[in-house]
């Protein structure tokens, strides 16, 4: 064989193997989307369902070796999840800085990449950080809908230029849907949160209403003097208020037990 | 949209109640309300309705009622202990608004569409107008000046029940009845 056809790339073999990693990229993307549809959330948190959005963002972008989510919620402290543990310490660092691509990609709503993030003048402080951790390139995609950004997914990679246009294509491609599947589960969490919180602080009220009763009985007062006792009572004792409320209701019961037991 | 007036006093009410300082329940309710007008554009209010001891409270915000052309329906029982019939609902002005998200919400709480009920409540106020804070309280405190007069809390529920039967008035006009020989200005 000649020495100088060795040398040269075959442009026909170039374009076979381009295709292969193009169909495998394609598969990668179109498996990934498959499970996100398929993601439950009947029985998970929020924290994990986004984590399973991260690991699948993980299988979908090429040249990815893990993934973190942040959801914002406002008045609320962000959710921020990884699916690996080295995720974990990169957002340590950012988010301990305040300063990073997920954040800045949050921020201005817009696809970051970087090859080299130990150099990268975009983050001074942050790129050297996570350089000595041995990440070298990031890919920070916002989650966007109609109306707002809920978050951002960040996608990090040992290599050096790990990521290419072709990768941040992916990931936006896989962002769309990844939006709405982490909008959704943040609509179900909250919705149960609140069903939750209201069970919980009516049965709350019940017991107040019942420590009520037995005061107006008691003293023959209105509901708003008997509410102010028992607020006195929580406050004076620094009790919460249904605390309070359960001793006056456990007392009369078994004042009554004790009645109908004494001969 | 505004939670109205009436509303945020219940929240803060039961806000108290809670007695947690992390949470304040008309917060979450507006970010609830947030998070779904995010998803359905037409989105036009919420209700949420919850069960404590055989007694329901519904809670909801709806702006114009007559406008409603879609509700969505999410039965809660499962995921809130000890609440079976808890249920919220979402409404909007636009018809069919909530078919994608009910497709969705079925997928994510692995539950059939059936489950979901979309658009049987198009009239959501003519319906929950009894199942008011004031009148939870009312017969909880009915209750708790049964117990005062030598029942337990079980027992206050049974007498009163038995109370209602009596005069036919129902549970609610036997505990103002109850009250009112204790606080004749309710």
């Amino acid at each position: 064989m000649d020495d100088d056809e060795s040398a040269t790339p075959d442009p026909t073999h170039i374009d076979v193997v381009a295709s292969r990693q193009a169909a495998s990229d394609e598969d990668n993307l179109h498996a990934s989307l498959a499970a996100l549809a398929e993601l439950s959330t009947a029985k998970m948190e929020l924290a994990d369902v986004l984590t399973r959005v991260a690991e699948f963002a993980v299988q979908a972008v090429p040249g990815a070796d893990g993934a973190g989510l942040t959801l914002l919620e406002a008045g609320y402290h962000d959710t921020i999840v990884a699916s690996t543990p080295f995720v974990t310490q990169v957002d340590d660092i950012q988010y301990g800085l305040g300063d990073g691509p997920c954040i800045t990609a949050a921020k201005e709503r817009r696809t970051l990449r970087s090859g080299r993030l130990e150099s990268d003048p975009q983050w001074p402080e942050f790129g050297p950080r996570v350089g000595r951790l041995g990440v070298h390139s990031a890919l920070s995609i916002p989650l966007l809908t109609a109306d707002g950004v809920l978050g951002a997914m960040n996608i990090y990679a040992y290599e050096h230029d790990a990521f290419d246009e072709h990768a941040a294509h992916v990931g936006e491609l896989f962002a769309i849907p990844a939006a709405i599947a982490v909008q959704n589960a943040h609509v179900l969490a909250q919705t149960k949160r609140l069903a939750g919180q209201l069970q919980d602080a009516l049965t709350n009220r019940a017991t107040i209403d019942h420590a009520i009763g037995i005061l107006m009985s008691r003293i023959g007062c209105g509901p708003d003097e008997a509410f102010d006792r028992l607020r006195h009572m929580s406050q004076s004792e620094n009790l919460k208020l249904h605390v309070v409320a359960m001793r006056v209701v456990g007392e009369a019961v078994r004042r009554a037990r004790a009645r109908h037991t004494s001969p | 949209m505004d939670i109205p007036a009436a509303l945020v006093a219940d929240l803060a009410t039961l806000t108290e109640a809670l007695g947690s300082g992390d949470v304040d329940l008309t917060a979450r309710l507006n970010a609830v309300n947030a998070s779904i007008s995010l998803a359905v554009a037409s989105w036009v209010g919420t209700a949420v309705s919850t069960t404590v001891g055989g007694q329901t409270v519904t809670f909801s915000m709806i702006k114009g009622v007559d406008g409603v052309r879609a509700s969505l329906l999410i039965p809660l029982g499962r995921h809130v202990a000890d609440s079976p019939g808890s249920w919220i609902a979402f409404y909007a002005s636009t018809p069919g608004a909530f078919v994608d998200l009910a497709a969705d919400f079925a997928y994510a709480l692995r539950a059939d569409l059936s489950d979901l009920v979309l658009d049987a409540d198009l009239a959501p106020q003519r319906e929950h107008s009894e199942h008011t804070l004031t009148n939870f309280s009312l017969i909880n405190r009915a209750i708790g000046i049964l117990v005062e007069d030598g029942h337990t809390v079980t027992g206050a529920r049974a007498e009163l029940t038995r109370r209602a039967s009596l005069a036919g008035g129902g549970l609610l006009g036997a505990a103002q009845s109850l009250v009112r020989t204790i606080d004749p200005e309710p």
